[in-house]
């Protein structure tokens, strides 16, 4: 009965543990692997496709660079088509002592299909922009399917958290730059 | 008593008795955004009016707590929809109202006010300005009535002298010119005779006479506003304008064919196109003949006048006949006009009828609405008309034709009788038709989805810089119609990519019914038919896509009262 017990509080401990420590909603959601960087930082976005459109096999993922993330080099796939848009930067920044005023702001992998049953990541690489600890930025993505889109796209309304929404575009938390 | 006199007097007296308090709206409102009479949480950018046919704005109105409002630019009319910018309104508790006048495809006035409050609720005024409109209104159907009547008499008569009796001139006494006492003769035009010319110059008057009080009503002022500039700039702008014009092309041309006729022949090919034309005049404008669907409305219409007029114009002529004219020419003009009037009946009759049912749309609104009771009214004319052709034809022209002398010339008394009282009566018939004129009919009532809606509810909300107004109607339980109207930052209309609404009432466990309006014209979208099982406060959630990656996510709360 005392074994059983301390076994069943184990288990909800250990269950507490990795509901405070992993990604509450990998399973369910598109995420970004690492949801915490430097700001400044240059940064690995892997953005990890967990399932398709109900069921349905993805066909394209899209991911429009936020605002203030810059020098985008999206990772080829093979099976996947990759292609960029470039466009104008809200605010241009400096880069070894040159002005940027243009660059990648959508990227897109097309192709597969990636089964509803596989899982599968989307990488691409960039300079996340300078701006205080804890500021959170959102990486908007679009999964189109055989049949239907799951638009990760929602970006919480102030006093609400992604778990509000069906559809929270990922994101990433800043970190304090390291002196 | 002259034909016109008595015409005149005719539409006096039933105008009086007949006029409708207030009811004179043509197109109708069906929605407003925000509703009427809501409360709303912020001041919205722009009004919108959505009517059940295409509006043309003339006078908009914004009054605030603080006076009238100057609106930052013109009213924008899409189709059936009206949008209204406001200037920016301070988010302090205030009434505003909105005072339209808009003329309708028909080319009548429609004019209303529309009332909300940011904060608070708002509190009617009382209605108190409609006396003076009603007097304007009493006077155009008057002079509609006149225009109507002398139109008619005018391509009637045309006709009469073009086809039943050309190069009809009659022997007449005169008094003039053979002293005191004596008496001499000459002869005389058939037209002059009928007081054709009079008819024609009456005819000539009530076309601006018609058309300038038209044009006060469509301002919503007093009769003499038709001496004012502003009333014949809407006027000539309604379709009103294009039906005065080729009324007068129709009168100059019968003019035209009279003048050639002035000594009894000639003239019968503009006075046939003259009453073609002029008969043409009335079916580019009223509700008659702009009823969808109008390929099949206005041709009704003007066979309908054409055959009236026919009737109607003839019966001038053929009084003047049975007075100056020899017996048996007498009798051979009645009994061929008898034979073309049977025909003509037959087609007036059927027009009509498909005209009004295509206005009264189904049988229990006849006694049930204003437009349905004055078509009764006109019916028992038509049937008392009806009632004295038949005397006419079947029993009084034979025995013109065959009878002793006396007996032929009872029947001749008794034939001028029978059209003076035809006259009377085709006064107030023509009447009628101008109370008709006037009068909403049937099928833009029945547009309205429901009569006199209890008061919905209204809201406005705004996300990444748009806004949201979301009005709910009636915000009842059962079914219910959701109507949103997105704006841009800028006050233009904003049309998401895709437009998904959910609505919850977590209160009640009820989880999110997902619904997609469907869009009603720029950025306006309705849900129609929205069932909701049960009261208390609905949230409502409304994901706008702004482009792929982007949404505007709109909130509100609604308040959902009892069935």
């Amino acid at each position: 009965m005392i074994r059983a017990t301390r076994a069943t509080l184990a288990a909800v401990g250990l269950f507490a543990l990795s509901a405070a420590v992993l990604p509450v909603t990998a399973a369910a959601h598109a995420t970004l692997e690492v949801q915490q960087a430097p700001s400044g930082s240059y940064y690995k976005a892997v953005i990890r496709i967990g399932h398709g459109c109900d069921g349905s096999a993805t066909t394209a993922i899209r991911v429009r660079i936020p605002e203030g993330v810059v020098s985008v080099k999206p990772m080829p796939k093979p099976g996947w088509t990759l292609s960029t848009v470039e466009g104008p930067y809200a605010t241009p920044f400096v880069s070894h002592g040159k002005t940027i005023t243009k660059g990648v702001t959508e990227v897109t992998w097309t192709g597969g299909p990636l089964p509803d049953a596989f899982y599968d990541e989307f990488v691409f690489q960039a300079k996340l922009p300078e701006k205080p600890a804890g500021t959170v930025i959102h990486v908007p993505v679009v999964q189109e399917c055989d049949k239907g889109v799951n638009r990760w796209i929602e970006i919480p309304e102030p006093g609400k958290t992604a778990h509000d929404y069906k559809e929270p575009a990922p994101s990433l938390t800043l970190t304090a730059k390291p002196q | 008593m002259s034909t016109a006199r008595l015409l005149r007097r005719l539409v006096c007296l039933v105008a009086l008795l007949l006029m409708p308090g207030s009811a004179f709206a043509h197109a109708v409102l069906l929605e407003s955004s925000p509703v009427d009479g809501a409360r709303l949480d912020r001041p919205p950018a722009e009004l919108r009016l959505r009517f059940n046919e295409p509006v043309t704005p003339v006078a908009l109105h914004a009054f605030g707590p603080a006076g009238a409002l100057a609106l930052p630019g013109p009213a924008q009319a899409s189709d059936s929809d009206l949008r209204v910018p406001l200037p920016p309104l301070p988010t302090t508790p205030g009434a505003y109202t909105l005072s339209y006048r808009v003329t309708s495809a028909d080319g009548h006035p429609v004019a209303g006010s529309l009332i909300f409050g940011v904060g608070v609720t708002p509190e009617r005024p009382e209605q108190a300005e409609e006396r003076g409109r009603n007097r304007t209104l009493l006077a155009a159907m008057a002079a509609r009535a006149l225009h109507y009547g002398s139109l008619l008499a005018a391509a009637g008569g045309g006709l009469f002298l073009a086809l039943v009796a050309p190069g009809a001139a009659y022997r007449i006494q005169t008094a003039r010119g053979s002293g005191a006492g004596g008496t001499g003769t000459s002869w005389a035009p058939l037209a002059r005779l009928a007081r054709q010319p009079m008819t024609l110059a009456i005819a000539l008057l009530a076309v601006p006479l018609n058309l300038g009080l038209t044009g006060a009503v469509l301002i919503g002022e007093t009769p003499l506003a038709l001496l004012t500039a502003d009333a014949w700039r809407v006027v000539l702008a309604s379709t009103g304008g294009l039906s005065a014009a080729i009324a007068l092309a129709g009168l100059a041309l019968l003019a035209l064919g009279q003048w050639r006729n002035r000594s009894g022949t000639g003239g019968g090919l503009f006075l046939m196109a003259g009453a073609l034309v002029a008969v043409g005049a009335l079916t580019t404008t009223g509700h008659a003949a702009t009823a969808p669907p109008t390929a099949l409305s206005a041709p009704l219409v003007g066979l309908h006048a054409l055959t009236a007029a026919f009737w109607l114009g003839a019966l001038a002529p053929l009084r003047a006949i049975l007075r100056h004219a020899p017996a048996l020419e007498a009798a051979r003009l009645v009994r061929r006009f008898s034979t073309l009037a049977v025909a003509a009946v037959a087609l007036l009759l059927l027009a009509g009828l498909g005209l009004s049912v295509v206005q009264i749309t189904a049988p229990d609104r006849v006694g049930s609405t204003v437009y349905g009771q004055i078509w009764l009214l006109k019916m028992a004319g038509v049937a008392a008309l009806l009632g004295l052709a038949t005397v006419n034809r079947w029993r009084l022209t034979p025995t013109l034709e065959r009878g002793g002398r006396a007996e032929r010339e009872r029947a001749n008394r008794l034939l001028r009788l029978s059209i003076t009282t035809e006259v009377a009566l085709m006064g107030l018939v023509v009447m009628l038709t101008a109370g008709l004129g006037t009068t909403p009919p049937p099928r833009t009532i029945a547009a309205k989805p429901v009569a006199d809606a209890p008061i919905g509810y209204s809201s406005v909300t705004a996300a990444k810089g748009r806004q949201a107004v979301i009005g709910l109607d009636p915000a009842r339980v059962g079914p219910n119609r959701l109507t949103i109207h997105l704006t841009q930052a800028d006050g233009g209309p904003f049309d998401p990519k895709e437009l998904v609404v959910e609505l919850s009432q977590p209160a009640a466990g009820i989880e999110p019914l997902t619904r997609r309006p469907t869009r009603t014209g720029p950025g306006a979208f309705a849900l129609d038919g929205l069932i909701l099982p049960v009261k208390g406060r609905w949230e409502l959630r409304i994901d706008a896509l702004i482009d792929d990656f982007d949404k505007a996510i709109f909130r509100a709360s609604l308040p959902v009262g009892g069935g």
